[in-house]
């Protein structure tokens, strides 16, 4: 058994016509039995499928294509975009988002963490909240100092969503 | 650093029910003493790898709660940057390493680690033999008697 995720859980990820998300995407359905990729987001791609996962403009649209509720979101979003990415999914009752993006400023960080936990607060679902943010505002500081020119991105799926056992 | 402790633990044949990477950021989602009643609540974890560094609180955080709950669960932990005692007001890597007090430093984090009975690692290469002992109830007397008890302790059960 596992904590937080295992071979059922439902999961979409935004931002899934992106390079990384793409590879992302087909390791994930490669790792083990397969993993339940339910959807993806990207605004204005609606319609696409990125390796057999449909595309939908929100996230919205993603949970009316499932029919039930949405255990996780991978997040991919470029960092400008982050914050909105995970208030969307977090409003339409996703309850374990793994922000794979950095250099998101820390101030987008807090208002996710704050908002995250006002939602868990508000649920009686018997699902417990989790929010893993795992490489998510590490080049903050930089990142939000003006005239700091961003270094290369070393984006890419965290190990944790393959070293997760199902 | 996850794939690593993960591949680590592997190759000496110890599986993992979950890897969480929780982030090396001054701000994150899901900390270690948040993360401590989902593990404790899953019968299928007998032990806890965690991979720290300087800097944040969250160490002592995990201390506490190991402490007040009478955890279960061993704990083995790697700490890096240990070197970064000897150079007081250097500023390393990322946001999360940012030393502020002394509470903060890699001798006193350690020191805090081990009150609560949570073994730390001097290599990375010694975190699946440590385990192992501790597995086996080496350095853990009470080993026995934590077998008895089914419930896990206070907080609320976790569900996933």
């Amino acid at each position: 058994m596992s904590i937080l995720i295992d071979e059922t859980t439902t999961f979409i990820v935004q931002g899934i016509t992106g390079r990384e998300a793409v590879n992302l995407t087909r390791e994930c359905l490669d790792y083990g039995r397969g993993a339940q990729v339910v959807g993806g987001v990207t605004p204005g791609r609606k319609g696409r499928d990125v390796h057999g996962v449909p595309v939908f403009d929100t996230v919205d649209q993603a949970v009316a294509h499932h029919g039930r509720p949405i255990d996780g979101s991978v997040v991919t979003v470029p960092p400008a975009f982050t914050k909105d990415a995970v208030f969307e999914a977090i409003e339409n009752g996703v309850k374990l988002v793994v922000i794979v993006t950095e250099r998101i400023p820390r101030r987008d960080v807090a208002e996710m963490v704050e908002l995250a936990a006002l939602r868990a607060g508000a649920s009686s679902a018997p699902t417990a909240w989790a929010s893993s943010f795992p490489t998510s505002s590490r080049w903050a500081a930089s990142a939000a100092r003006p005239g700091t020119p961003p270094s290369p991105t070393r984006a890419g799926p965290s190990g944790s969503s393959r070293a997760r056992a199902a | 650093m996850t794939t690593e402790m993960s591949s680590t633990l592997s190759a000496a044949g110890l599986g993992q029910s979950t890897a969480v990477s929780i982030g090396g950021d001054a701000i994150i989602g899901s900390t270690y003493a948040e993360l401590m009643p989902l593990f404790e609540a899953d019968d299928e974890t007998e032990g806890i790898v965690i991979y720290t560094e300087p800097g944040g609180r969250m160490e002592s955080e995990l201390a506490r709660w190991v402490t007040e709950n009478d955890s279960r669960l061993p704990i083995v932990a790697f700490m890096a940057g240990r070197f970064m005692d000897e150079m007081p007001g250097m500023s390393f890597g990322h946001a999360g390493t940012i030393v502020e007090g002394k509470e903060d430093t890699a001798s006193e984090k350690i020191a805090r680690l081990a009150e609560a009975g949570i073994t730390v690692a001097e290599e990375i290469s010694q975190i699946p033999e440590i385990m192992k002992a501790k597995l086996a109830g080496i350095e853990r007397p009470e080993a026995d008697a934590r077998s008895q008890e089914s419930d896990p302790p206070t907080l609320d059960a976790p569900r996933r």
